[in-house]
C-alpha cells in the first residue's frame, strides 16, 4: 500500500524545501532530486516505515547517481560553472533569510547535519548512517556547526571584543 | 545509551531558534510538486495495468493460436473413396473425390459420406453389368491397383 495522499502532500509542505537545502550542497541538480524522491514515495510499495529518513537517503542516493552521471558525460564543471539558481520563497521573513543564508555559508558536512537534526526531525543513528560517520561524531559536528552558526549570526556590535 | 543533550544554554537557545525558523517551499512550487507526483503515481500505475493487459491479451492469443492448429489439418481420406475411385474414375461425381474440399462440419462430410456410398452402389450395378471379359480386366486393374496402394 503507498503512502496516503495526505501524508504525501503533508511531508512535501514540512520536508521539500528542507530536503532542497539538505541537497543543494550535494549536486547541482537538487531541485530534481528532490522531486524525484518524491515521486519515487508516492509510488513506492510497502509505504516506507520511516518516510522523512527515506527521503533524506533518497535523496543522498539519487545525488550521488546524478554526479556519476555528469562525470560520465564529462559535463561537471559545466554545470558547476552554472548551477541552478535556488529560489527563495517570498513569504520568508528577513530573519529566516538571514538565518538561510548563514547556514548555507556553513561547511556542506556541518550544515548537511544541522539541516537533518534541525528541521529534518532525524534522529542520531539516522543522521550518522546518512552521514556515513557515527552518532556520537554526528553530535559532535551539531554542536561545532552551532557554534559557527551562533558567530555568524550575531551582529557585529553585539560580539565581545 | 549516549547521551546527545547541548551542554552550552547559549547553543540550546539557538537550536529553539532555529526550530522556528524552518525553509519553506513556496504554496506555487508546492502545488507543482504534489500535481508532479499524482502524475508520475498516475502513469506508473497506468503502465502496470498496461502491462498486464499485454500479458494477458498474449497468451490468450496462444492459447487461441494452439487450439486451432487441431482444426486446419486436412481429414483423412476414407478407405471406400479410393476403392470407388480406382474402379471408374470418370463416372464418380464430383465432390466425391477425398482431396475435393475440406468439409468444415459435421452435416456437410455425413452428406458427402453417403454421395460415396451411392456411388459406391452405382459403381457395383454397372460393375455387374458388365460382359465377362470387361469384368475380368477391372478386378486385374483393381488388383494390381490395391497391391500399389498397400
Amino acid at each position: 500500500m503507498p503512502l496516503a495522499a495526505e501524508q504525501l502532500a503533508g511531508l512535501i509542505d514540512s520536508h521539500a524545501a528542507i530536503l532542497q537545502v539538505w541537497t543543494r550542497s550535494r549536486t547541482p541538480h537538487w531541485e530534481d532530486v528532490v522531486q524525484e524522491a518524491f515521486c519515487r514515495l508516492a509510488t513506492v510499495e510497502p509505504a516506507p516505515e520511516q518516510p522523512k529518513s527515506w527521503l533524506f537517503t533518497v535523496c543522498k542516493n539519487l545525488a550521488e547517481k546524478a554526479n556519476r552521471s555528469e562525470v560520465r558525460r564529462g559535463k561537471r564543471d559545466a554545470a558547476r560553472a552554472h548551477p541552478e539558481a535556488f529560489v527563495g520563497n517570498p513569504t520568508e521573513t528577513l530573519e529566516q533569510s538571514e538565518t538561510l543564508a548563514a547556514v548555507e555559508t556553513l561547511e556542506a558536512a556541518f550544515k548537511e547535519i544541522l539541516v537533518a537534526r534541525i528541521w529534518g526531525g532525524l534522529s542520531w543513528e539516522e543522521i550518522g548512517q546518512l552521514a556515513g560517520v557515527s552518532a556520537a561524531t554526528a553530535f559532535r559536528r551539531y554542536e561545532t556547526a552551532l557554534k559557527q552558526l551562533r558567530e555568524l549570526l550575531v551582529s557585529p556590535s553585539e560580539r565581545p571584543s | 545509551m549516549n547521551d546527545f543533550s547541548l551542554k552550552d544554554s547559549d547553543l540550546s537557545a539557538l537550536e529553539d531558534q532555529l526550530l522556528g525558523q524552518g525553509p519553506k517551499l513556496d504554496p506555487v512550487r508546492q502545488q507543482l510538486l504534489i500535481y508532479q507526483c499524482a502524475f508520475d503515481a498516475g502513469k506508473r500505475s497506468g503502465t502496470k495495468t498496461l502491462r498486464l493487459w499485454q500479458t494477458g491479451t498474449l497468451a490468450c492469443a496462444l492459447i487461441l493460436g494452439a487450439l486451432q492448429i487441431p482444426w486446419t489439418r486436412p481429414p483423412v481420406a476414407p478407405q471406400a473413396n479410393t476403392v470407388a475411385a480406382s474402379t471408374n474414375q470418370e463416372e464418380i461425381p464430383l465432390g466425391v473425390h477425398g482431396g475435393q474440399g475440406v468439409p468444415a462440419f459435421a452435416g456437410e462430410s455425413l452428406k458427402n459420406q453417403e454421395d460415396k456410398d451411392a456411388a459406391f452402389d452405382r459403381e457395383l450395378q454397372k460393375f455387374a453389368r458388365l460382359d465377362p471379359r470387361e469384368k475380368s480386366h477391372t478386378l486385374v486393374h483393381f488388383s494390381l491397383r490395391e497391391s500399389l496402394d498397400h
